[in-house]
């Protein structure tokens, strides 16, 4: 139990439980899509934390010096994907809140 | 690197009373901002964590979620931004247990900052592509068929924005103030030009073409709400948004298509030139300006969408 309460995956996962209980516990519906985004940036979180390496420099090579220790880039890909995506599931879900509240009114 | 560590540890506590904030707020207007202000931490936190790509990305995306929500904001709640919402004591017991029980997983994981990439990517992306991020040349090159995907779905979303809501009358109040129109009509050429600084420089610093989509975006949707979208319409009516949108994909998929014609498999971007070298510079620039077409029209149908002040 050596390295148990690392701050920053402690913090990530928090944010995981904050944003489930977000969700699932709010009874109106734009607070309850602001969970779940909030759950997806704990989930963003979490890779960027496992892809960092200690004085390392970004992924962005200096020509002049080709043998630098540099962080993990892979993760760095694929959450740019979910970043967007994530974005995109807002838009339409905000969409869905507005016919289903003019259908409640009528 | 002290001052890099005191940073994380300000940040996390700052943002654990923000979320803390939101978590126990009544009032919707509250939520929305303190989201966009934990956006803006979030993008503090990956700098801090050597990711400047995902960090430009969350905040030019970040800055659309909140647009998206005002809007949404408007729309639904009039004046009145208290919603009734309680705190749930045993829901919120049960959560944190299975919050606790996911931590002690942590244990299995290697300690922070001590993990030792040694992957492909690193060693070889400057020899075979040239280009010195290695995170543009993983994203549009190695792993170019995610990318073309995921713009097609950025591309369905904004389609399926305009499915829901197929009487679109693109009718919105603008906001009659000269020091606005002054400052925009200023400001929105300046927009622009960083847009495209961001995307032409996507192959050697932080950028590409999905940040550029999102800030060229951003620039007409300021034009939209401070002119009026009756105004907006002139320049970029939803017809043209449309095709846009999926020519987009097209200028990727006709990319890919060129290698299939010159007998090599999808999207193989060593063959577009004599030097290889050059034909993946070719390539990558071609399709992150597909991407940049496609991801800033998406964006400019969903708030053309969601921006409708029609009382239909």
């Amino acid at each position: 139990m050596n390295h148990l309460l690392n701050i920053n995956y402690s913090f990530s996962i928090l944010l995981f439980g904050l944003g489930l209980y977000i969700v699932l516990a709010s009874q109106d519906l734009i607070k309850k899509l602001i969970g779940l985004s909030i759950f997806q940036t704990s989930v963003l979180w979490f890779y960027i934390n496992i892809a960092k390496v200690s004085n390392a420099f970004p992924p962005i090579i200096n020509k002049n010096q080709l043998s630098l220790l540099y962080t993990n880039p892979l993760p760095h890909v694929l959450m740019l994907t979910a970043i967007v995506v994530g974005v995109t599931t807002l838009a339409l879900g905000f969409s869905l809140i507005i016919e289903i509240k003019k259908e409640q009114d009528e | 690197m002290i001052l890099e560590s005191l940073l994380n540890y300000v940040v996390i506590l700052v943002s654990s009373i923000t979320i803390s904030a939101l978590i126990l707020s009544n009032n919707i207007m509250k939520i929305i901002l303190l989201n966009s202000v934990f956006s803006t931490l979030a993008v503090i936190m990956y700098l801090i964590l050597d990711a400047p790509d995902v960090a430009i990305t969350e905040g030019c995306v970040g800055v659309l979620s909140s647009i998206f929500s005002i809007f949404t904001l408007n729309k639904i709640y009039k004046n009145d931004f208290k919603i009734a919402d309680k705190f749930n004591p045993t829901l919120f017991m049960i959560i944190m247990t299975i919050t606790l029980l996911l931590l002690f997983t942590t244990q299995g994981l290697p300690e922070f900052g001590q993990t030792k990439p040694d992957n492909y990517y690193l060693n070889n992306s400057y020899n075979e592509i040239g280009i010195t991020s290695i995170v543009t040349s993983i994203l549009a090159s190695y792993r170019g068929y995610d990318t073309m995907l995921e713009t097609l779905v950025i591309m369905l979303g904004s389609l399926a924005v305009l499915l829901i809501k197929p009487q679109i009358k693109l009718f919105s109040i603008p906001i009659k103030d000269l020091i606005a129109e002054k400052f925009v009509s200023f400001i929105f050429a300046l927009l622009l030009l960083f847009a495209f600084y961001l995307q032409f420089h996507g192959e050697i610093s932080p950028g590409g073409g999905f940040q550029a989509g999102t800030i060229i975006a951003a620039s007409f949707i300021l034009y939209g709400i401070v002119f009026g979208n009756h105004n907006l319409i002139k320049f970029v009516s939803l017809p043209k948004l449309i095709v846009l949108s999926v020519a987009g994909i097209g200028i990727y998929l006709i990319t890919g298509l060129i290698s299939i014609l010159r007998g090599k498999s999808l999207l193989n971007y060593n063959i577009l030139s004599n030097n290889s070298l050059i034909g993946q510079s070719i390539g990558i620039n071609a399709v992150e300006i597909g991407i940049g077409i496609s991801v800033a029209a998406s964006m400019l149908i969903i708030y053309l969408s969601l921006s409708d002040e029609s009382s239909t």
